[in-house]
């Protein structure tokens, strides 16, 4: 977009957009995205945590090598997170257990997006019972406390990961099946699907290949709060002993050990502490940053 | 008229408007001068984007974020309103100058009555008790027309029409009788009939009062209408100013010349088709759409439309035009009866049946960037029919689609591009090469023109006839504008309150219209020539 410049134009010609006059949601999404200096700053965040989660086997130290000498330690060059009770290297075992809390949290919510989308889609395309009984479903789910029903699931089945992924995935289906729901209701409204009707595209196409695309945006928002609920949920399940058991770690499971050992070292519950609220805040910070590049106003 | 003597009230000295960003300033209005003197009307015309309403806002000092005024004055009474004190703006704004907008609904607080909002309006600028304030408004109500103006002051906005709202927001411009009325695009959202109604309540408003009017529109005969001096604006300068006749009659400046050439009246000469009718391509029979809201929109129509000719369809806002354009295509089923498309009766095909039947009729909607998928490039947007209709290779619709591009006159580079990096002109055009890529035979164009400029709607309108005698299309085009139904269509039906009330030949409702709406509607159309003469 040029300002508008006396005598550029031909008088033929017509004025450009003015500046300001773009859609919410077009292409240039994610270059504004990343113009946000928090946007980034999150993605950064959040990148740190997966390349360590990631590099942990190969780079650093091993999680699992006791050293009864430096138990407790605090951050050192050679630490730097310091050391568990057994000696154990805290940034490895942070590292490590970042692979499972990441791992659930990103399960659990590819599991709610495709089941949430698919019924939201469905819901949206075929109004009338269909879309009624499928929302007062989710309506139904949603009354359900997450915590409660997770609690009541690991009692009644024990923490098995997959299952304990698979269900936090389905808690979290609802919502985003709302989501998904309104934001396909929003497009299906708009101008170019009535457009595509009479091209004589196919409902079906019109949905897949025109429709969901558009709505992305906004279920990438929510996905990303996903990410950090099940974080969350992982991370509260694990504190009070019913999510992963020793001897595997995830950060929940860490701090809680390291709170039993409170006394003796302030750094082992700190660390996994300030990993889960700073990625739970860089998680926050994308779906809310995504959410004002969607629905903008002025600037 | 005796304002030659009358002193300035309202002088624009080289006023600058420029946006603030984060980058280089940008300018929007560079330069504009005017002056207004007591009682004056003058016009501010220009296209979209040209910055007239930048100009207006400017007057008021309310310029949107992120703009602001970079230079120049603002003279009212002796005072320059650009370096004022935001307690003086206060007191002018409403006061002394008064505004009224496009939009009344989104002016007015849908939850308190238009009485309440009357009476706050009064009682801003005036010290008058809450008893004479709400007698005062009643009054108005009464003075702008408003029927049964003591009942009517206790409705709500949503509860009057469009032409009533925007007398209610001219009750209000003029509750403490300002010196200066303006007025920005007032009329665009009302029907002709209504407009008509509008701009004759303004002319004698005006002439009571004595109010100078600063009347911005896109329209060169709405302000014909009404105003005396007019001032074309172009790119954020004003390219001519002078009298009415003088700019209409030996306009100055090529961009004034090239705006009347465009405007379609009703006395341009009208196209004429290079095919000659044949047989009946589309026929309605007694088509009823009711919905569920116990509204008709569509009742009892039948036309037929022959092959190759251009069939207009014309009414108000509200006469069921565009629903039955949708019933025409199939788009939607009526409550009784039934469309014939070629001898095949389009509601007792099945929805695939239907579908393959698109191919041959197509549409292109009134919204040019709004019926474009935001987020798709140029090329696919072109080449979807033909990748579902024909299931074209890539390949094969890229080659297709710079043929289409070329066809409706836009370069082709542009297939890369998505609809917002277009204008509303250059989006139109692509839906057209969308709605004709298929070869269709049968094209409707649901107000297809209304929403882009008029210089603009001259180029699309002149792409249209040209494209149908190429492809010997038939269409249905439906508008509100007479001016230009009468210029595209040879036949053409009026539509009114979801009833056919006429149909004939161009030469017959327009010289010799039988129905009476048909007879207010023409009475209502403003027209550049009798000002000229007169």
């Amino acid at each position: 977009m040029t300002a508008v410049d006396p005598g550029a134009s031909s008088p033929l010609g017509e004025p450009e957009p003015l500046p300001g006059a773009s859609e919410q949601a077009g292409p240039g999404l994610l270059k504004r995205f990343f113009a946000r200096p928090p946007a980034v700053a999150a993605v950064v965040v959040l990148a740190v945590f997966v390349v360590l989660a990631a590099i942990q086997p190969f780079a650093l130290q091993s999680a699992t090598k006791i050293n009864a000498r430096t138990k407790f330690a605090a951050p050192s060059f050679a630490h730097p997170f310091g050391t568990d009770e057994l000696g154990r290297d805290l940034l490895s075992r942070v590292a490590q257990a970042g692979q499972l809390s990441l791992g659930f949290a990103a399960g659990a919510t590819l599991i709610a997006l495709v089941v949430g989308v698919t019924w939201g889609l469905v819901a949206a395309a075929r109004p009338g019972w269909v879309d009624e009984v499928l929302m007062r479903v989710a309506e139904a789910a949603l009354a359900i406390p997450t915590i409660l029903f997770a609690l009541v699931f690991v009692a009644a089945f024990g923490s098995d990961l997959v299952a304990m992924t698979v269900v936090a995935g389905l808690l979290m289906a609802p919502l985003t099946a709302r989501i998904a729901r309104s934001a396909v209701l929003a497009e299906l409204k708009s101008d170019y699907v009535h457009g595509l009707d009479a091209v004589g595209v196919s409902r079906t196409r019109t949905l897949f290949a025109e429709v969901l695309p558009n709505a992305m945006p906004s279920l990438l928002a929510q996905a990303s709060l996903n990410v950090a609920t099940s974080l969350m949920l992982e991370a509260t399940l694990s504190f009070v002993g019913l999510g992963i058991q020793p001897p595997d770690a995830s950060w929940g499971t860490l701090l809680k050990l390291g709170y039993d050992r409170l006394y003796e070292s302030l750094w082992y519950p700190l660390m996994p502490a300030l990993l889960i609220i700073a990625a739970i805040a860089a998680l926050n910070t994308i779906g809310d940053q995504l959410q004002k590049v969607l629905h903008r106003s002025g600037s | 008229m005796s304002t030659e003597d009358k002193a300035d009230v309202l002088r624009l000295d080289d006023l600058h408007v420029g946006v603030r960003t984060s980058g280089e300033p940008k300018s929007l209005v560079h330069g504009v001068s005017l002056t207004l003197r007591a009682g004056e009307r003058a016009a501010l015309v220009g296209e979209s984007g040209s910055g007239k309403t930048m100009v207006s806002l400017s007057v008021m000092r309310l310029n949107p974020e992120p703009t602001v005024i970079t230079a120049g004055a603002v003279r009212f009474d002796g005072h320059d309103l650009v370096t004022a004190s935001e307690r003086d703006m206060e007191r002018t704004r409403g006061g002394r100058i008064a505004m009224i907008y496009q939009d009344p609904l989104s002016c007015l607080n849908p939850v308190r009555t238009v009485g309440a909002q009357l009476v706050e309006a009064v009682r801003a600028h005036q010290e008058i008790s809450a008893k004479d304030a709400g007698a005062r408004a009643v009054e108005l109500l009464e003075e702008v027309g408003v029927p049964d103006a003591a009942a009517r002051v206790k409705d709500y906005p949503h509860q009057f029409s469009g032409g009533m709202r925007q007398r209610v927001m001219i009750a209000m411009a003029v509750s403490c009788s300002p010196d200066v009325l303006i007025a920005d695009e007032p009329t665009t959202a009302l029907d002709v009939t209504t407009q008509a109604r509008i701009l004759a309540l303004l002319d004698r408003l005006a002439e009571q009062r004595g109010m100078a009017i600063l009347f911005i529109t896109h329209d060169l005969a709405v302000a014909a209408t009404l105003c005396r001096h007019i001032h074309v604006m172009r790119s954020g300068l004003i390219v001519e100013s002078g009298a009415l006749g003088e700019v209409l009659t030996e306009p100055k400046h090529a961009y004034t010349k090239e705006l009347l050439g465009a405007v379609v009246t009703l006395d341009r000469e009208p196209a004429t088709p290079a095919t000659e009718a044949g047989d009946v391509l589309v026929e309605a029979d007694d088509l009823v759409r009711r919905f569920g809201t116990g509204v008709t929109a569509v009742n009892h129509v039948s036309l037929e439309i022959k092959r190759g000719e251009t069939f207009g369809l014309v009414g108000e806002s509200g006469s069921g035009k565009s629903t039955l354009s949708q019933l025409i295509l199939g788009l939607d089923k009526p409550t009784s009866g039934t469309v014939r498309y070629d001898g095949v009766d389009l509601f007792s095909l099945g929805k695939g049946e239907l579908r393959r039947k698109r191919r041959e009729m197509q549409v292109v909607l009134q919204d040019p960037i709004g019926s474009l998928n935001r987020r798709k490039t140029v090329e696919h947007i072109i080449g979807l029919p033909l990748a579902v209709h024909e299931g074209a290779s890539k390949q094969a619709r890229k080659a297709r689609v710079a043929e289409l591009l070329d066809l409706v006159g836009l370069p082709g580079s542009f297939a890369g591009r998505y609809p917002r990096e277009l204008s509303g002109g250059q989006c139109q055009r692509v839906n057209i090469a969308r709605a004709i890529a298929l070869e269709p035979e049968f094209l409707v164009l649901d107000e297809a023109v209304s929403a882009v400029d008029v210089v603009i709607q001259a180029q699309i309108l002149e792409l249209l006839r040209d494209l149908q005698d190429r492809l010997g299309l038939t269409c249905l085009f439906v508008s509100h504008d007479l001016a230009v139904v009468r210029y595209m269509a040879p036949r053409l039906a009026v539509m009114h309150r979801g009833e056919v009330v006429e149909t004939g030949t161009r030469e017959e409702i327009f010289e010799n219209p039988r129905h009476e709406y048909t007879r207010s509607l023409l009475a209502a159309i403003p027209s550049l020539d009798e000002r000229v003469r007169g």
